[in-house]
C-alpha cells in the first residue's frame, strides 16, 4: 500500500518535469554528437579493433605454442626452442625492387627459393631425425603462425596508430578490412591443425586430381619437389604433373612444364591446369569452372613460366577450376571438393576428346599444396 | 573461478538488478493506469529500456566462440584397388591419401585411402 503510494507520486512529480528535462537531453546529445560525433566515432571503432586484436593475440599465442609442441613432438626439445621459435616466427621476406621490372621474375624466384631452403633447413636443424615429409609438414606449420603473427603485427600496428594519433582515416583503414583478416586468420587457425596433422587441405584439389590420374604409374623427379608420371588416357599420352607429396609442398609445376615442352620440342596439343580458386559469396563450394589461362596463384612465378612457354610454342592452355571459400583454402578437405575433384576428372577427359585426337601429347598439371595426399 | 568469469557474474548481476528495477517503477503505467498520451511514451519507454537490459544481458551471457574448441569429424574412405569394396573410418596420425592400408577382405587386393575429408556441419553449410 505504502509502496504504491510512494511510487504513485514519484512518478506524478516525473510526469511533470519530464517535458523540460527531456528536451534539454536533446539539445545536449545533439551538440554533443554534433561536437563530438567523430571522436565519439573513433572511440567506438578503436573499440572494435580492440576486441579483434585481442582474438588476433590468442591466435598468434595458439600458433606459437602449436609449433613448439609439433617439434617436441618429433623428439627435440632442447632450451633454445623456444627463443628459436620466436625468431622465425618474426621472418621477413623483402620483396624485389621493381623500379627496373626487367628480371624481376627470376629475382622473385630466387628470394622465394632461399626462403624456402632457409625454412627448411631451420626445421632441420630443430628436428634432424625428422624424414622429409615431416619436414614439409612442419614448415607448413611454420608458415601459418607465421602468418598468423604477421595478421597480429600490423592490426597492432594500426591500432596503436590511430590511438595516438586519433586520425579517424587511419582507424577506418583496418576497420574496413577487419572482418576479412579475422576470417583469414581463422583459416589459419584451423589450417594448424590440418598441418599438423599431415591432412589433405582444400588447396590440395588439384594435386588429388593428378594423383588420382597417375596412381599405380612409374613417376619421376621433373623439377624440386615436384613429380611427373606418363599415363595413357583414351589413346592420348599425358603428362601428368604434381608436387611431390605426401608431405605438405606445392612443388615447381611451372618450371616442369617448362621442361615438359622443352623436351618434346613443344610438340604438345593441349595444356590442363586443374587447381583450387577462390569463390565468390553464394557459389557452392566444390563447383567446378573451366576457362582458358594459367590456373596457378601465389607469387606468380610460376604462372609466368607457363604463359611464356605456352606463347612461345603455341600451346592452348585450359584451366579446370574448383571453387572454395577462403576458410577451405587451407584448413582440412570438405567432402564437396572431394566430389568437385571427381567431376574435375570427368571434365578433364572430355575436354581432351573433345579438343585433341589419338597420339597427342598433352600436359595435366594438378597445382596447389599436396600436403596429405601421395602419388 | 578466473578474473574474467568474475567480471562477467557481476556484469549479470548488474543487469538483472536494473532489469528488476525499472519493471518494478513502471509496473503502474503499462499495467494499471488510463492510456494517454504521456502514458503511451513512458511504456514506450519502459519496453525500450526492458528489451535493452535484456539485450545486454544476452550479450554478456553469450559465450565467445572459440575456434580452438571447435572439434571436427574427419573421415577416411578406403576403396580396394581391384574390386568394388569400400568402407570408411575415421582419420588417424599419418594417414594420407592413396596410402596402402592392408588387405580386401572380400577379394585379396590392396586396399587404400581414397579420400580424407572434413565433415562441415549443417549450420556452416548453410552459412555460405
Amino acid at each position: 500500500m505504502f509502496m504504491g503510494a510512494l511510487i504513485g507520486s514519484i512518478q506524478q512529480e516525473a510526469a511533470q518535469d519530464f517535458g523540460w528535462i527531456f528536451q534539454v537531453i536533446w539539445i545536449v546529445v545533439l551538440v554533443v554528437i554534433w561536437i563530438y560525433g567523430q571522436r565519439i566515432q573513433t572511440a567506438l571503432m578503436l573499440r572494435e579493433i580492440e576486441g579483434s586484436l585481442r582474438k588476433l593475440k590468442v591466435m598468434r599465442d595458439k600458433g606459437r605454442q602449436i609449433v613448439i609442441s609439433a617439434i617436441k613432438e618429433l623428439g627435440k626439445s632442447s632450451e633454445d626452442l623456444a627463443a628459436r621459435v620466436d625468431r622465425i616466427l618474426e621472418h621477413i621476406d623483402i620483396e624485389p625492387v621493381t623500379l627496373d621490372p626487367t628480371g624481376v621474375i627470376k629475382r622473385l624466384e630466387h628470394i622465394i627459393d632461399v626462403r624456402e631452403f632457409r625454412l627448411k633447413d631451420e626445421v632441420k636443424q630443430m628436428v634432424p631425425e625428422a624424414d622429409e615429409t615431416q619436414i614439409n609438414n612442419l614448415t607448413n606449420v611454420l608458415e601459418a603462425a607465421m602468418a598468423l603473427n604477421q595478421f597480429y603485427k600490423i592490426v597492432r600496428h594500426y591500432y596503436l596508430m590511430g590511438k595516438k594519433t586519433l586520425s579517424f582515416y587511419i582507424i577506418l583503414q583496418i576497420q574496413m578490412l577487419l572482418p576479412l583478416i579475422m576470417r583469414e586468420s581463422e583459416a589459419f587457425v584451423r589450417a594448424l591443425g590440418a598441418f599438423t596433422l599431415g591432412q589433405p587441405i582444400g588447396d590440395g584439389a588439384g594435386a588429388l586430381v593428378a594423383a588420382r590420374l597417375m596412381y599405380g604409374k612409374t613417376k619421376r623427379i621433373i623439377a624440386p619437389s615436384t613429380v611427373v608420371s606418363e599415363v595413357d588416357i583414351d589413346g592420348r599420352r599425358a603428362y601428368v604433373i604434381k608436387a611431390k607429396g605426401p608431405g605438405g609442398n606445392v612443388g615447381k609445376p611451372g618450371e616442369a612444364i617448362k621442361q615438359i615442352l622443352e623436351g618434346v620440342n613443344g610438340n604438345i596439343a593441349l595444356i590442363i591446369m586443374v587447381d583450387a580458386a577462390q569463390k565468390f559469396e553464394g557459389e557452392k563450394t566444390g563447383e567446378v569452372v573451366e576457362g582458358v589461362g594459367a590456373a596457378i596463384g601465389g607469387p606468380g612465378v610460376d604462372k609466368y613460366k607457363v604463359e611464356e612457354i605456352a606463347a612461345k610454342y603455341g600451346v592452348p592452355f585450359y584451366a579446370i577450376l574448383i571453387k572454395e571459400g577462403i576458410e577451405d583454402v587451407i584448413s582440412t578437405m570438405r567432402k564437396e571438393i572431394v566430389d568437385g575433384v571427381e567431376d574435375a576428372i570427368g571434365r578433364i577427359k572430355r575436354i581432351i576428346h573433345e579438343n585433341t585426337k589419338e597420339g597427342d601429347k598433352i600436359v595435366i598439371a594438378g597445382i596447389g599444396n599436396t600436403i596429405g595426399i601421395a602419388q | 573461478m578466473g578474473e574474467k568469469g568474475k567480471t562477467r557474474g557481476a556484469q549479470i548481476l548488474l543487469a538483472i538488478i536494473v532489469l528488476i528495477m525499472l519493471t518494478v517503477f513502471f509496473w503502474e503505467d503499462i499495467f494499471h493506469k488510463v492510456p494517454s498520451m504521456e502514458n503511451i511514451f513512458l511504456i514506450a519507454l519502459s519496453i525500450g529500456t526492458i528489451l535493452l537490459s535484456l539485450y545486454y544481458l544476452l550479450q554478456v551471457i553469450k559465450k565467445p566462440s572459440d575456434i580452438f574448441l571447435e572439434s571436427q569429424k574427419v573421415s577416411c574412405v578406403i576403396r580396394c584397388v581391384s574390386c568394388d569394396y569400400v568402407s570408411t573410418r575415421e582419420f588417424e596420425k599419418g594417414d594420407f591419401v592413396l596410402k596402402e592400408v592392408g588387405t580386401c577382405p572380400r577379394c585379396g587386393g590392396n586396399l587404400i585411402i581414397y579420400s580424407i575429408f572434413r565433415d562441415v556441419k549443417e549450420k556452416e553449410r548453410r552459412s555460405e
